[in-house]
């Protein structure tokens, strides 16, 4: 069992590797690439200079001027536990920053103290980059600025992927300068602009150091509108279990209650009745569901008896977490308004798994009442009750295992819709949201949570199926 | 389905001839055939369906702007005919051959589905060349884009038919049979679907020129209404907004947001339901009957890298894959219908697998390898025919769960824009108001659409079940 679990263990990451690879190739590949960067924050076309700046930072993030495998291979070392450190991430420490800083105090084009911060985050970079020590870089940085030209092939150092205008544009001043009489004016000019450019050129710049691999805290980026992802699904996901967690047992519940009784008196009102709506049921579109539980239930003109989007009151953080009595009479509290705006979508989650869980539990009991145990049980003169649940529930119970597997992967999708529908910020609406992004860490991150969701999922699965079965073996 | 005769008439006729007189068939099909048609849940399932692709083909006879005849400053003319596009043109040809060919009894089932796949295609691969042509004339500045390569893919497939079904209908009635059924495929791909740029047509003509007294008499379809006309000139004519109309009778659902009328939407919209249904799991099949037979037959290596595989596509959530390469790669109706087919396969192919690891120890396949047939002809020759039939039930149901994801598509905004859906229709319920058609009428087509297929299916797994059998 044990060897089974890890011969499990072990295939679950080539696997979880595939699925990310698959979802990571498809961004990848498309024609339009990572991000929006085509359009601003306001949704117009962004032009020129602002356009080709935001690609540009975009491309250094993500490593976009790799080779798309080796992208893929940098993505999937920044989230692993193990790997290799990205030079970004080497930081210079107290002493060392204001070494560096020393190094340029007092120069005419470090005046102020921005400037000064900027060189450092530029020699920080490059050192890292280009695995130089920082000292002596800042060293030959400050010397090198005093011949402007000589600072042009620092650009190639760091890969910088200056357009021709850009780099005939700075070529062209550092030989104005030559040109001119070498005012102080001038130079500093100049200085400062290639800083400029450098220190644009320079910012973010980042490549795995392969040194030694090492432990570090996986993470798994940031979003295009610079928030870290970690935190935003820590935020996330317990909306989507919590969804989750009230919608499975309730399926279970409803599913084997109905399906034992169904069972029971086949043949019954009940029997032919659930029977016919649980086939409806099944075939009802979880959209429409949603837009007429919406339409009839959380709408001024019907009846307005729950709320129509979100997962809280906009007074809810105020609220105490128990219902209690106060002096304005009955106030309902965090807890009771939480589940009041769950009911809608909990119950839009749910009604498609009864039909098919009760449907499955039916089955399997009259399989298993008309099989020879049964009907050996009962001649030894076991009591009904004890023949229903010993004997026949107990072996009804497998498919139902079987089921979770499909079950768990079905209500994440089913968020998606669901979440979308009721505006719940949950996995599934981030998910949604991502895509529309073209967020690439967001929709990696959602997919690397939803593969794991699935994959365990199955595991689980068979686990199940061994304990509650004596026959099933792995070994 | 895209034979509009109930689609157990192949497997009603006896394949070992003068069974038309026994009470029973023998054949193992025949039985099924006969037990499926025997079922309510069966037959009110493919009446559902056949009313579906009589909508589909008679659309533009329904509802359209266009008058059929009319005399306007007086000359007569046919706007309709002018307006009828290359897919309509086929959809109504296609159906009228078909129709011709029914009367034809003597002529085998066979010959006669040979006979119409041949047309339809012929038919097709007039209308995809002229598309094609339309789609360059249109993009010449931008290059020729997917959908042309789409194209052109469907021509040479279409071609292929053209050619291979006469010889293989020289060869013999199997072949005929086979040949037929994958050219309906690919024949029907076309039907349902319009890839030509959409003309820009001024709907509100016909109704502004018989207010200005231009129009002596003119014949209108029921429903005078095209699914994309909005109406525009109701404002100025009427006073009325057009927008969001409850149900009245000029309009029997309504209009929508656009004010457009919305049960002229949803007659077209059956069009896009259908093809996704059918396209999207003949894909889906194909993929999963190759893929699993090969893991089935050769098991070991292979066997374990196709299980990854499996592993690899159940894990990624469908709807998450389509909704990132709708916004990653813009929205389109083929891509749609190749993803959900390319992420479908799963089912079938673990089914398949399952069954051929059983047959492949069988002595008539040893028998077979051991003569050295080749390998094609053992896996689908040989095995293929005895592991097939419970597919098809599975395809019953992943037509009704494609149907749903493209609705569920269409509904949070992914879908096409101008073509009309139920989804994109069901998504302005949430914003309708008063107009409660658009609640009620969209999501009842999808359910009861859904309804019929999965009918369908548990109607053919109930025939296909021995301990059913009497």
């Amino acid at each position: 069992m044990l060897s089974y679990i890890l011969r499990r263990l072990l295939l679950l990451f080539p696997t979880l590797l595939g699925v990310l690879a698959v979802v990571f190739f498809v961004m990848a590949f498309s024609p339009g690439g990572f991000g929006g960067t085509s359009l601003n924050a306001e949704g117009a076309q962004t032009e020129g200079e602002d356009a080709r700046r935001a690609q540009k930072a975009l491309e250094r993030r993500y490593g976009l001027d790799l080779p798309k495998a080796a992208q893929f291979g940098r993505w999937l070392n920044q989230v692993s536990p193990i790997g290799f450190r990205m030079s970004g991430d080497l930081k210079l420490s107290e002493e060392e920053r204001a070494e560096v800083e020393a190094v340029f105090a007092g120069q005419p084009y470090a005046a102020r103290d921005a400037e000064l911060s900027r060189l450092r985050l530029i020699v920080e970079t490059i050192a890292g980059y280009t695995d130089q020590e920082p000292l002596e870089l800042a060293e030959r940085l400050r010397a090198d600025l005093e011949q402007p030209a000589a600072v042009l092939d620092y650009f190639s150092e760091i890969d910088a992927s200056l357009s021709e205008s850009e780099t005939a544009e700075l070529i062209a001043s550092v030989d104005g300068l030559k040109e001119a009489d070498g005012s102080e004016g001038d130079l500093l000019r100049v200085q400062k602009k290639l800083l400029q450019v450098l220190a644009f050129e320079a910012s973010g710049r980042s490549r795995i150091r392969y040194d030694r691999p090492a432990f570090k805290a996986p993470d798994l980026g940031q979003t295009l509108r610079g928030r870290d992802v970690g935190e935003l699904l820590l935020e996330r996901v317990p909306v989507t279990l919590l969804l989750n967690l009230l919608a499975i047992p309730l399926i279970y519940v409803v599913a084997i209650t109905s399906g034992l009784y169904a069972a029971r008196h086949k043949g019954g009102w009940f029997d032919v009745g659930s029977g016919a709506a649980f086939l409806g049921l099944w075939s009802v579109p979880t959209i429409w569901a949603g837009v007429l539980l919406i339409t009839y239930f959380a709408n001024e003109q019907y009846l307005r008896w729950f709320p129509a989007a979100g997962l809280h009151d906009l007074q809810a953080s105020g609220m105490a977490f128990l219902p209690s009595w106060n002096e304005g009479g009955f106030e309902r509290g965090w807890l009771l308004d939480t589940l009041w705006h769950l009911v809608l979508p909990v119950l839009c989650m749910v009604y498609g798994g009864f039909a098919v869980m009760s449907k499955v539990m039916r089955g399997a009991m009259l399989d298993n009442l008309s099989a020879d145990f049964v009907r050996t049980a009962r001649a030894k003169g076991v009591a009904e009750g004890g023949v229903l649940w010993r004997h026949a529930f107990r072996n009804s119970v497998l498919p139902l295992i079987t089921m979770v597997s499909g079950i768990l992967p079905a209500l994440f999708v089913g968020s998606f819709v669901v979440e979308t529908i009721f505006s719940i910020n949950g996995l599934g609406k981030l998910g949604v949201e991502a895509a529309f992004q073209k967020d690439r860490e967001l929709v990696m991150a959602t997919t690397l949570i939803g593969g794991l969701l699935g994959l365990t999922s199955e595991l689980i699965r068979d686990l199940c199926y061994a304990i509650a079965d004596p026959r099933v073996s792995y070994d | 389905m895209t034979k509009s005769t109930p689609a157990p008439a192949p497997g009603n006729s006896p394949q070992n001839g003068g069974g038309a007189t026994k009470p029973l068939p023998r054949s193992f099909i025949g039985q099924v055939g006969m037990r499926f048609a025997g079922q309510w849940g069966a037959r009110v399932g493919l009446a559902w369906v056949v009313t579906l692709v009589l909508l589909a083909v008679f659309a533009p006879l329904l509802a359209s702007s266009h008058p059929f005849v009319w005399k306007a400053d007086g000359e007569v003319s046919s706007p309709w005919l002018e307006h009828l596009t290359a897919v309509d043109a086929v959809l109504l040809l296609s159906f009228a051959t078909a129709m011709v060919l029914l009367i034809f009894r003597r002529v085998s089932v066979g010959a006669r589905l040979a006979a119409w796949a041949w047309l339809t295609s012929l038919l097709a691969a007039v209308a995809a060349t002229r598309s094609a042509q339309q789609l360059l004339e249109s993009q010449a500045d931008d290059g020729p884009g997917l959908v042309f390569v789409l194209v052109v893919l469907m021509l040479i497939g279409l071609g292929a038919i053209l050619v291979v079904l006469p010889i293989a209908s020289a060869a013999g009635g199997r072949a005929k049979l086979t040949v037929g059924l994958v050219g309906l495929l690919i024949g029907g791909g076309f039907w349902f679907a319009d890839v030509s740029p959409p003309a820009n047509v001024v709907y509100s003509q016909y109704r502004e020129a018989a207010a200005a007294e231009r129009v002596d008499w003119m014949v209108l379809p029921p429903l005078a209404y095209s699914p994309n006309d909005y109406q525009r000139d109701a404002m100025s004519a009427t006073g009325v907004d057009p927008r969001l109309l409850p149900p009245t009778l000029t309009h029997p659902m309504g209009t929508d947001e656009g004010g457009a009328d919305v049960l002229s939407r949803m007659i077209h919209a059956t069009r896009i339901a259908l093809a996704i249904g059918l396209i999207a799991t003949g894909i889906a099949v194909a993929l999963g009957i190759l893929i699993g037979g090969l893991m089935g037959y050769f098991a070991g290596w292979v066997d374990l890298i196709g299980m990854r595989l499996v592993e690899i596509f159940s894990a990624i959530p469908v709807i998450f894959l389509l909704i990132m390469i709708v916004a990653f790669y813009g929205r389109n109706l083929y891509l749609m219908m190749v993803i959900i087919g390319v992420t479908g396969w799963v089912g079938y192919a673990i089914f398949i697998r399952a069954e051929f690891l059983k047959l492949r120890r069988m002595d008539y396949v040893q028998a077979a390898h051991a003569c050295g047939t080749p390998l094609w002809s053992i896996l689908f020759k040989h095995m293929l025919p005895n592991g097939v039939t419970p597919v098809l039930v599975l395809a019953s149901f992943g037509i009704a769960s494609a149907i749903l994801t493209e609705s569920t598509l269409s509904f949070l905004g992914l879908g096409l824009v101008e073509e009309p859906s139920w989804g994109q229709l069901l998504n302005q319920a949430r914003r309708a108001g008063d107009q409660w058609g658009l609640t009620w009428f969209p999501g009842l087509a999808i359910f009861l659409t859904v309804f019929a297929y999965n009918l369908v299916g548990e109607a053919m797994r109930d025939a296909l079940d021995p301990r059913s059998a009497d």
